[in-house]
């Protein structure tokens, strides 16, 4: 779970995933051949032989940019991806630089700004510029047997794949990590080099087994299949080879996670959805049950 | 001047023969071709790395819907445009550049006196005295354009309808004759303010090393605006932007156009917002990906009739545009 929290530690807003790329890169078992393409993304290759088996994993969390700053040293910022500062009043955030800043609201004004403690203008130009990030603080803790922190449901997939790597035989696979899906400028070029018969995305789920709900449609203790999200219907050979093979498993629907316009590129693709139960999905606190990260490693493992 | 006629040209999206046609006599000398959606293609015979230019040569306007018995003339909009800024507007329609008059129930009549109109209850007057009187100088379909005459005022100032992006248009066409050596394919495209529809093919036939969209963007200072809040500012240099919806811009571009306009004094200033989207978008995901930056001119009354420039920002992206180019 070592790898898991520094996944967490780690900044990720759409555009500027270098670090948590470099960082993945750097857990990439031997025996894969690694590159990157032109929009960041991670693409690992393993030597194995036949039609390959794809799996795609999103890096990236919306976050913010700086646009302005002013005279007294604040600074104000302009959104990337589905982010709205009025729901994160006080929450801290990490700049590029690695100075960490507050989310503030000025209420008369209705203007939103972050107050890193910078003394002027000049102490601000000094640790931040326009079109740097300002990410959310990343964050991570244990509860019990759950992992929790923000982006943990995206970290928790990028785990499971990485766990998955060290599981591939002579067959041909791809993992893919993908950037900028938060802002919907993820690129699927990659796919152009690939002769892939099957595609996986790997993701959290929301779960929804809040205490006064009886029949959750989604609760952790077991990895998910999709069945859909909003962009993508996944195809019943692949949900049926991820359900075969004594494994309990949950389906699921999810929302549009960015990246399942992929089966409609090129041609068009089969594609199917392995993901991990994600209590409080899109908040600061996203929280999984650890044990669920290798139920989906063991589900991934199946296509392999 | 070249801008001057680009600007008078009429290029509603999905129409813009007119500024193709003027372009290609403006570019006559060089390889140029046009795609199957309509994109101009026009290629210099050098060497090196090849570069992809791009700006739209389409433009907002408006489109005919439906003729009313009195002879009043019901449209959509193409592309983008605030209801409020339109009214009372001269405009030309269709082929014939038929005058008109974007009208609105007067004043005295509306209910909700602040209320901005929808386009619904706005009609375009062309003097007709019933429907087949209209019907014989109109059809349902016909693109308008709006009629505004380009114009000098203030310090070193351009206004006209259509400088967004005619101007990128001018400016490409200048530097593609700098440099005739030079391994540039410059992308005039099509149906950019409705979806940025033409980008991705032309991208994907130029299959270029790089990439530079030359836009026109928003320039709200003035108007109470807080410094904050102003996107760009006009006259203080084209602007490179970092982000937008469409695009996360090249860092490796950026810098190095950063770099050669300090190193050649050379004003710019940065996109303050990630809001907006340009043909970048689409051509950065072309191909393999394409490595793509934006230098934008920015632009009073962005997608009204009539949009104002700065001459000073059109030399000075000039300037960098050549710089940058000249060190590859």
């Amino acid at each position: 779970m070592e790898l898991l929290k520094e996944l967490c530690l780690c900044p990720a807003v759409s555009g500027c995933e270098g670090e948590i790329i470099t960082l993945i890169k750097n857990n990439i078992p031997e025996g894969f051949s690694v590159k990157n393409d032109i929009h960041g993304s991670l693409i690992a290759e393993n030597t194995g032989k036949g039609k390959g088996v794809v799996f795609v994993s999103a890096v990236d969390t919306p976050g913010f940019y700086i646009t302005y700053i002013d005279s007294k040293g604040y600074l104000y910022f302009s959104p990337a991806g589905d982010i709205e500062a009025k729901n994160l009043i006080g929450q801290r955030v990490l700049l590029k630089s690695g100075k960490t800043g507050v989310i503030c609201h000025d209420e008369k004004k209705d203007e939103f700004f972050i107050d890193a403690g910078f003394k002027d203008s000049s102490d601000a130009e000094n640790n931040a510029e326009i079109s740097d990030y300002a990410a959310l603080l990343p964050s991570y803790c244990r509860m019990e047997d759950f992992a929790s922190g923000y982006r943990m449901g995206k970290n928790a997939a990028i785990l499971a794949m990485l766990q998955a790597m060290q599981k591939t035989t002579d067959k041909k696979a791809y993992f893919v990590f993908l950037t900028k899906s938060a802002v919907d400028q993820t690129s699927f070029a990659f796919l152009n080099d690939i002769d892939a018969s099957i595609i996986v995305t790997v993701e959290g789920v929301s779960a929804d087994d809040l205490p006064k709900n009886d029949c959750p449609t989604i609760k952790p203790g077991k990895a998910v299949v999709k069945i859909k999200d909003k962009a993508m219907l996944c195809s019943r050979e692949i949900t049926a080879l991820l359900e075969n093979g004594g494994q309990d498993t949950q389906r699921g629907v999810s929302e549009d996670t960015g990246i399942g316009k992929l089966q409609r590129e090129f041609g068009g693709r089969k594609c199917g959805g392995a993901g991990i139960p994600v209590r409080y999905k899109g908040t600061l606190s996203e929280s999984v049950l650890t044990g669920d990260i290798h139920r989906v490693t063991e589900l991934l493992g199946k296509l392999l | 001047m070249f801008l001057k006629r680009l600007c008078a040209a009429h290029g509603i999206s999905g129409n813009e023969q007119e500024v193709r046609a003027l372009i290609k006599e403006e570019l006559k000398d060089f390889d140029a071709h046009e795609d199957v959606l309509g994109n101009l293609i026009v290629k210099t015979n050098g060497n090196g790395k090849r570069i992809m230019l791009a700006a739209h040569m389409d433009e907002v306007g408006l489109i005919i819907t439906k003729i009313e018995d009195n002879g009043f003339l019901r449209f959509k909009s193409v592309g983008g445009i605030n209801t409020e800024v339109i009214i009372g507007k001269k405009v030309l329609i269709g082929k014939n550049r038929v005058p008109g008059i974007i009208g609105v129930k007067a004043v005295h009549l509306q209910k909700e006196e602040n209320a901005a109109p929808r386009e619904s209850e706005l009609y375009i007057d062309i003097g007709a005295v019933d429907k087949s009187d209209a019907e014989s100088a109109v059809s349902i379909a016909d693109y308008v354009a709006f009629d505004e005459r380009f114009t000098v005022f203030g310090d070193n100032l351009w206004s006209a309808k259509a400088l967004d992006d005619r101007a990128g248009c001018a400016l490409i066409c200048n530097i593609l004759k700098k440099f005739k050596n030079k391994n540039i394919c410059a992308a005039f495209t099509v149906a950019e303010e409705i979806g940025t529809r033409g980008a991705a093919a032309a991208a994907e036939e130029i299959c270029p090393d790089f990439a530079v969209v030359v836009e026109a963007t928003i320039c709200n200072e003035g108007y109470g605006v807080p410094p904050e809040k102003e996107i760009t500012r006009l006259g203080a240099g084209p602007a490179l932007t970092f982000m937008d919806r469409s695009v996360s811009a090249d860092k490796g571009i950026i810098d190095s156009l950063k770099k050669v306009a300090e190193s050649n004094d050379i004003p710019y200033q940065m996109k303050r917002t990630t809001a907006g989207g340009t043909d970048a978008g689409k051509i950065s995901r072309a191909s393999d990906g394409i490595p793509t930056a934006i230098i934008a001119l920015p632009c009073r009354n962005l997608h009204s009739p009539a949009c104002i420039i700065s001459r000073d920002d059109f030399e000075n992206a000039e300037r960098l545009l050549t710089a940058f180019i000249g060190e590859i």
